[in-house]
């Protein structure tokens, strides 16, 4: 037998408050001096007895109804315990603990599934325990006292992890089995997106190896769940008449249509108080993803703190979404270049608009710190390493924006490796020796950065070397040399643009030209876009780059404290990576926010079938089924009661 | 003549000290509210002159006395009896309860008092018996005044305690008793019924009247406790443990069908039974005992 909620059981004592009861008060009886019991014994005798019998019967009645409604609380549970393994065996338990699985009691499941999986073991054997969040990891033990207390414990992580990190180091822990047999059970939900990446390793290891793999499906066919997917702000090139507004974007996860109130707060973190909120119904068909309009505009300098949440359902970590956006007075600027000349009529171009510019050698860009940076300006470096590529790719997937010059000289390896721009490198550069020259002729006047040049003759500039790339896709250029080849590029709508020539007068006269100034600007201005967004997920390590050594305050949703930087490459650098739990996270002067993955809300199910075919074993109960006694006990009170209020009449 | 009355009320007489001065208030009191004297004079030694009461017969009017005088007068006589009386008194333990400020063996004195005042005042011959498990007192029947000094002092000493064996007592002095008589029984008759049925017999096989006065109190009747207690024996100190609510209706009923028994059984044997409780006025006991008076003239 086992207790969902153990702690309870200390309540049992008050069950003895009858009997005490019934001793006080017969200690308590008042002794009187009677002429003779002579007519008392006369009294039926049957009727006496059963008078003492019925007082006995009373008192054990009252004592279990009150047993038996206190032992309910504790939710008691019977596992019947039939052997899953006939011999001692190795077992590794591996649990999903994403916070898909808070979705109704699966979790509850779950947990009582893998007490019950333990529990069935026989003497001897050991037992291993993971969470697919990596929240506990429990080495092959024989203490499974201390396993199934600690099992007790557990709750849904906001994790929105696959299963797969969790099966390898699940394999690691295997390879220490001693027993002959050895089991795996993955206990989940069958979340799509969860068991999909490691069907084909389960199915192989099922194949190749002795262990014996089963997948306990704890979820629910049918399921009904709305998320906030993202927080956003629109448009990034903002007028009089299209001012900047905060967007909720909502999905409905399910097949019937969905109606919740979506609630949103806007902080100004200046202030730390309430600048705006409102309520709203939105009403969601089958699997609609919309974007909720906040009628609030975002434009005053500063820091804003954005909440939005939903009106409860069934699985309530995707229901709130935080959000930050800073919006710069001037833009910070950073432009890594291999020499000064390559960069300095940029340079001079942007200072005549509101951006404030930093230049850096190409070498020292470790000791740059680029959160800093709304935008940051790679001319033709030749110099960067892997390190600082991926420097870079963590800028930009932190919301930073790229505008690189690249020009013969580039080597492109690291553009493709670590930015992964999914654009072929490939290519040659192109001389082209004065009087012959290319100019700029096809443009996609689409495109926001462009559209305000169609009316403006773009083909004056003359162009007399450039990078001449040989794949590409049309739908990411922005405008065309005359030969054909791309200009201007934004690879995959990310904050990135190419320029696939150098802005120097020893290779064109475009920085010499009218459009040149505008152009520069409007690309600089769409980069840096009006909202630096620092938004991070649940597990992620927030990076900061204090000035000095001083310790910083960091306070997350539920506590307090202060940290030390590290010192990397000559570099003050202090990482957090406590994000277990969606909210606001104060680092120094800095807020970030952290959410839960909106994906894991997508409670898609992969089918048994589906699992079978991959030669997975399946099962919905390990052993026989366990039955709830919390409705038995529940019974059992109230049988008791009835029977005393029974024997009270009588 | 209401003042007298009074002293009717047990819990008035609980207030004197003196024995004698309570069974002479007991009679006065019971006297005065007969409307016919109980007197009457049974041989024709005469004794006194007294007034005419309302109620006596017109011709006891001595009319000579009335022709000197022009007063009714009537000629009392000393009356000559046989009639030996015996008051039984059980003392034992059980007699000593209270529910209330009169415990049952007070009221038995109280009676036993009265009692032997009237007789003697009768010139009745009065003998007094007390016992417990066995005789413990026996003053023989004799009808002078001078003896009713003896029979109050002897009931004004009497207190409770032990067991009690009526039947046995009862065979024993039926046996002691020699001419037959008016057996009196104050007792709560806690015993065997049975046994003390068949000793009543022996009396009345012995050829003596027999009046039986049941005293209890009035809480051993109703069984009014409302609280679980113990109970404790004040004959056997045995203890038992009971919630009186729940016993009350099958106590009354046992008790109710005992008496009821035991009222037809006397019956049956020429035996008067009279149960009463012990805060019952005393004149309704005398009255009981002047009907067997009566008849036993």
């Amino acid at each position: 037998m086992g207790f969902l909620a153990p702690s309870l059981l200390l309540l049992l004592s008050l069950a003895t408050i009858p009997v005490i009861i019934h001793l006080i008060q017969r200690i308590r009886l008042r002794k009187i001096s009677y002429s003779s019991l002579f007519f008392i014994t006369q009294t039926n005798r049957e009727t006496f007895s059963w008078l003492q019998v019925k007082e006995i019967l009373l008192l054990i009645f009252r004592t279990l109804f009150v047993f038996f409604l206190l032992f309910s609380l504790a939710r008691p549970y019977f596992v019947k315990k039939i052997y899953t393994s006939k011999s001692e065996a190795s077992r590794l338990i591996i649990l999903d603990d994403s916070y898909s699985m808070a979705y109704q009691n699966n979790f509850t499941r779950a947990k009582q599934t893998a007490l019950k999986l333990i529990q069935e073991l026989k003497k001897g054997s050991e037992a291993a325990f993971l969470t697919s969040s990596g929240s506990v990891k429990v080495n092959f033990t024989t203490d499974f006292f201390s396993l199934e207390k600690m099992i007790d414990t557990l709750r849904v992580s906001f994790s929105g992890r696959s299963l797969e990190p969790c099966f390898n180091k699940g394999l690691d822990i295997m390879s220490d089995a001693v027993q002959a047999q050895k089991d795996i059970y993955i206990i989940t939900d069958l979340q799509k997106r969860a068991l999909e990446p490691i069907l084909e390793r389960v199915n192989f290891i099922s194949q190749e190896s002795e262990y014996d793999i089963t997948v306990v499906d704890v979820g629910k066919e049918n399921h009904i769940n709305v998320g906030i997917e993202e927080v956003f702000v629109s448009p990034n090139f903002p007028g009089p008449d299209f001012p900047s507004r905060p967007y909720v974007k909502v999905k409905n996860y399910s097949n019937q249509t969905s109606r919740r109130m979506l609630f949103f707060s806007l902080k100004f973190s200046e202030k730390e108080s309430i600048i705006y909120s409102s309520q709203k119904e939105i009403v969601l068909n089958p699997y609609e993803v919309k974007a909720v309009i906040i009628e609030t505009e975002i434009s005053q300098p500063g820091k804003y703190l954005f909440e939005a949440s939903l009106s409860r359902d069934s699985l309530p970590a995707d229901d709130r979404y935080f959000y930050t956006v800073k919006i710069d007075e001037k833009k910070q600027v950073l432009l890594i270049r291999d020499n000064a000349q390559e960069s300095q009529y940029l340079a001079r171009a942007l200072q005549t608009g509101d951006f404030v510019i930093a230049q850096a050698d190409a070498r020292a860009l470790y000791q740059q710190n680029l959160r800093q940076y709304a935008v940051i300006g790679l001319i033709n470096p030749t110099r960067l390493s892997v390190l600082d590529f991926e420097r870079i790719g963590h800028y930009v997937s932190g919301g930073g924006g790229v505008f690189a010059v690249l020009s013969e000289e580039i080597q492109t390896s690291g553009w493709t490796d670590i930015l992964n721009l999914k654009f072929s490198a490939q290519g040659k550069p192109v001389v082209i020796s004065p009087p012959g020259f290319v100019s700029i002729q096809e443009v996609n006047y689409d495109n926001p950065i462009m559209v305000i040049f169609k009316d403006i003759n773009l083909s004056a500039a003359r162009f007399y070397a450039y990078w001449a790339l040989d794949n590409f896709s049309s739908s990411s250029v922005l405008a065309y040399f005359s030969s054909g080849k791309p200009f201007l590029m934004q690879p995959d709508n990310q904050k990135i643009i190419i320029a696939f020539t150098a802005f120097d007068v020893s290779k064109t006269d475009f920085v010499f030209k009218a459009t040149f100034l505008p152009l520069m600007h409007r690309i600089f201005t769409y980069l840096s876009s009006p909202v630096m967004q620092t938004d991070y997920l649940i597990n992620d390590t927030i990076r900061v780059q204090p000035a000095s050594a001083l310790a910083l305050r960091i306070r997350t949703p539920h506590t307090e404290f202060l940290q030390t930087p590290n010192i990397e490459n000559g570099q003050f650098i202090l990482k957090f990576s406590d994000t277990y739990e969606p909210g606001l996270y104060y680092i120094g002067d800095n807020v970030f926010s952290v959410n839960v993955h909106p994906a894991e809300g997508d409670l898609s199910r992969i089918t048994q079938g589906a699992l079978k075919q991959h030669n997975i074993k399946v099962v919905t109960e390990v052993g026989s089924k366990t039955t709830d006694f919390t409705r038995i006990s529940i019974l059992l009170a109230i049988l008791f009661l009835v029977l005393e209020l029974v024997l009270l009449i009588v | 003549m209401e003042s007298y009355q009074q002293f009717l009320k047990p819990e008035v007489l609980a207030k004197l000290k003196q024995i004698d001065l309570k069974a002479r208030l007991v009679v006065e009191g019971f006297l005065a509210g007969l409307h016919r004297s109980p007197y009457k004079g049974f041989s024709q030694e005469f004794a006194e002159y007294r007034s005419y009461l309302p109620g006596d017969e017109i011709k006891r009017i001595d009319w000579k006395l009335y022709a000197k005088t022009d007063r009714f007068y009537i000629k009392e006589y000393e009356e000559e009896t046989n009639l030996k009386a015996y008051l039984l008194i059980d003392a034992s333990g059980s007699m000593r309860y209270a529910s209330g400020k009169i415990s049952k063996l007070d009221y038995a004195s109280y009676l036993a008092a009265g009692l032997s005042y009237l007789l003697i005042k009768q010139r009745d011959s009065v003998g007094l018996v007390t016992f417990t498990t066995t005789l413990d007192r026996y003053i023989p029947p004799r009808s002078n005044p001078a003896h009713l000094k003896v029979l109050l002092h002897a009931i004004d000493a009497l207190k409770a305690g032990g067991d009690t064996n009526l039947a046995n007592t009862f065979h024993k002095l039926a046996e002691k008793i020699k001419r037959r008589g008016l057996v009196i029984i104050l007792s709560d008759l806690f015993d065997n019924k049975e046994n003390v049925l068949s000793a009543l017999k022996h009396f009345r096989h012995r050829k003596h009247e027999v009046l039986v006065f049941h005293i209890l109190d009035k809480n051993e009747l109703d069984f009014t406790f409302s609280q679980p207690l113990i109970l404790k024996d004040l004959e056997t100190s045995k203890e038992i443990t009971l919630d009186p609510r729940v016993i009350r209706k099958q106590y009354q009923k046992t008790i109710n069908e005992y008496f009821a028994d035991f009222k037809i059984r006397c019956r049956e044997h020429m035996i008067d039974y009279n149960p009463i409780t012990s805060d019952t006025p005393l004149d309704r006991a005398l009255f009981e005992y002047l009907q067997k008076r009566s008849k036993y003239a």
